[in-house]
């Protein structure tokens, strides 16, 4: 079964947003939610890496762990998703994410922080596959029509890639030896618990 | 008893003072992470 | 004549364009650079070493998002989910346990003389007031809070996802709106006891006789024992504690950042288990554990007996003050004893 990872390579990554605004369309993502963003390090200055981040539906994901009211899930090609159903908007699943993937719609957390929304995989929700009620909760569900996350899809240099982990790995695994370099797969020791030869 | 009881009224009063004051505070994300341009 | 011309420029023209394609592909003709042009570019584990979490600029308005990763998240996981659980559990039942041996050995701290039926103002009525808000307020804080910690574990098996996120999301704004109420009372704990939980000598000796419960005999004592102004120093330190932790986790990164974050809830949750506990044997002593002495809190009088056994001192200090130790009834004094 396959192993769905996220890899983005930081010598290619240009800031472009193309992952971003992709990800905002394809899921309806309401405004001031992230469920992707670029950090650039080093901006402006000589040797600037941007890399994209979003979550990285870690091995044994630390959001599951703690949350409260066991609202996450794993599916079997190891995407975490969550029901937004049974959060209760604690914010602890923000404090545990390596990543800050979570994103909640107030920012106070007087009550609640509201539902926690994230990046999905573009594989939605515990809701029917494809239905309208997951569409307004979850966002699109690619992977159910045998599809990829579009912000990898819509990547101009290609260096986010999205799929299965051995194949990406070993894409990005010839990248390197042809190229001669390569910063390495960024969060991947931290998400997967694995490095990446780079 | 009726310094328990009046504790107890006093103690939900205050909550919902909160709960009324705070409410007021809060501020959804689409508009503290968004500038006015942008807000149709 | 003039299409021989055109078929020659035609191929001319296509020989001329193969040669530029053929040179126009390097990986045929050369090996693959070995300059790595990113060469003083960070790199990932460097940066974690230096700092322990990397942190870069965003477009974002939401200027919190800047932190890429943040490993430490993992680290403060194993925290909630296995160091406190551990820490609270072996504390609260650990406290349980103690009461409950304690209670079938050593039994009801008796009044040694019996009650004499004549009664003395212990606790006014605002006094009271504010004892009993603090006091709900942590029951139903407390309760909440566990809910956090053990909930998933101890009650979801029970009650199933949904009636468990139902209750922990009522039990949540509970929790967080009670916090009010239970910091305003605290504070006027604070204020309202101040002058008579000052230690002083006779503290010393109530304690090395242990306070007469685990010791003998009736070690004197002004209005509050040893006993008493520990937990009146606990409340108003560890209440203070959990007050401003407490608001930070309400007011996410409104002050701090990731990291504050997560140590703000460490505090909160140690801090609150153990002042669980120690709450449990406040439970126990002012009910079960001593005759006569959930009437101070309940009606505000005390027996005079059991004012004479157990706070002597502050049975003369009061006759003195009224002039005749045998009051049945007084008039509400000022809140500030």
């Amino acid at each position: 079964m396959a192993r769905m990872k996220f890899l983005c390579d930081a010598d290619r990554c240009i800031e472009c947003n193309a992952c971003v605004t992709a990800c905002k369309n394809e899921n309806e993502v309401p405004w001031g939610i992230n469920r992707r963003r670029v950090v650039t390090i080093n901006d402006g200055k000589p040797g600037e890496r941007s890399i994209s981040m979003a979550c990285m539906h870690c091995t044994d994901a630390p959001c599951q762990a703690v949350c409260p009211v066991n609202c996450f899930y794993t599916t079997e090609d190891g995407v975490v998703l969550h029901s937004k159903d049974l959060c209760i908007g604690c914010g602890y699943c923000f404090y545990a994410c390596p990543f800050g993937a979570p994103q909640y719609p107030k920012v106070g957390n007087f009550g609640s922080r509201g539902k926690m929304d994230k990046c999905t995989f573009c594989a939605g929700g515990p809701e029917a596959d494809g239905s309208k009620a997951e569409y307004e909760k979850y966002g699109a569900n690619r992977l159910a029509e045998g599809k990829l996350p579009l912000c990898a899809e819509m990547c101009s240099t290609k260096s986010l890639l999205a799929g299965d982990g051995e194949i990406i790995a070993q894409i990005y695994k010839e990248r390197v030896t042809k190229r001669g370099y390569g910063s390495g797969a960024w969060g991947w020791k931290t998400a997967y618990r694995e490095t990446i030869a780079s | 008893m009726k310094a328990f009881l009046l504790a107890c009224c006093c103690t939900v009063i205050i909550a919902l003072v909160a709960v009324g004051s705070l409410n007021v505070f809060q501020e959804p994300v689409s508009v503290a992470f968004s500038t006015s341009g942008v807000r149709l | 004549m003039a299409s021989f011309a055109r078929y020659l420029r035609f191929v001319v023209g296509a020989l001329a364009f193969s040669f530029m394609v053929a040179l126009s592909m390097p990986a045929m003709a050369q090996q693959p650079s070995q300059v790595d042009p990113a060469a003083r570019a960070v790199h990932e584990q460097q940066l974690l070493k230096e700092f322990d979490r990397i942190q870069g600029r965003v477009t974002i308005p939401d200027k919190r998002s800047d932190v890429l990763e943040q490993p430490a998240g993992r680290e403060w996981q194993y925290f909630h989910s296995v160091t406190l659980r551990w820490i609270g559990g072996i504390a609260i039942l650990g406290m349980l346990a103690v009461l409950v041996a304690f209670y079938l050995t050593r039994g009801m701290v008796r009044i040694q003389t019996g009650r004499s039926g004549r009664t003395i103002v212990r606790f006014s009525g605002f006094e009271r007031f504010v004892h009993w808000m603090t006091a709900v307020c942590f029951v139903i804080l407390g309760i909440s809070g566990l809910n956090i910690t053990f909930g998933r574990p101890l009650l979801l098996p029970l009650i199933g996802f949904d009636a468990f996120s139902e209750w922990s999301q009522w039990a949540k704004y509970a929790h967080n709106y009670l916090s009010f109420p239970f910091t305003i009372g605290v504070i006027l704990i604070f204020l309202m006891w101040l002058a008579g939980n000052i230690p002083n000598k006779v503290d010393v000796e109530w304690l090395k006789r242990g306070g007469g419960i685990v010791g003998e005999g009736h070690p004197p004592a002004y209005r509050f024992n040893a006993g008493q102004k520990a937990i009146y120093w606990i409340v108003v330190l560890g209440g203070g504690a959990v007050a401003i932790t407490g608001y930070q986790l309400m007011f996410p990164f409104y002050v701090t950042n990731i990291e504050g974050m997560q140590l703000a809830q460490a505090v909160h949750a140690i801090v609150s288990v153990l002042f669980i506990a120690v709450m449990l044997a406040h439970i126990y002593i002012g009910t079960i554990g001593m005759e006569g002495a959930f009437e101070a809190m309940g009606e505000g009088t005390v027996d005079l007996n059991w004012a004479k056994e157990h706070h002597s001192l502050w049975l003369d200090e009061e006759s003195a003050r009224t002039g005749t130790g045998n009051v049945r009834h007084q008039p509400s004094s000022t809140p500030a004893e």
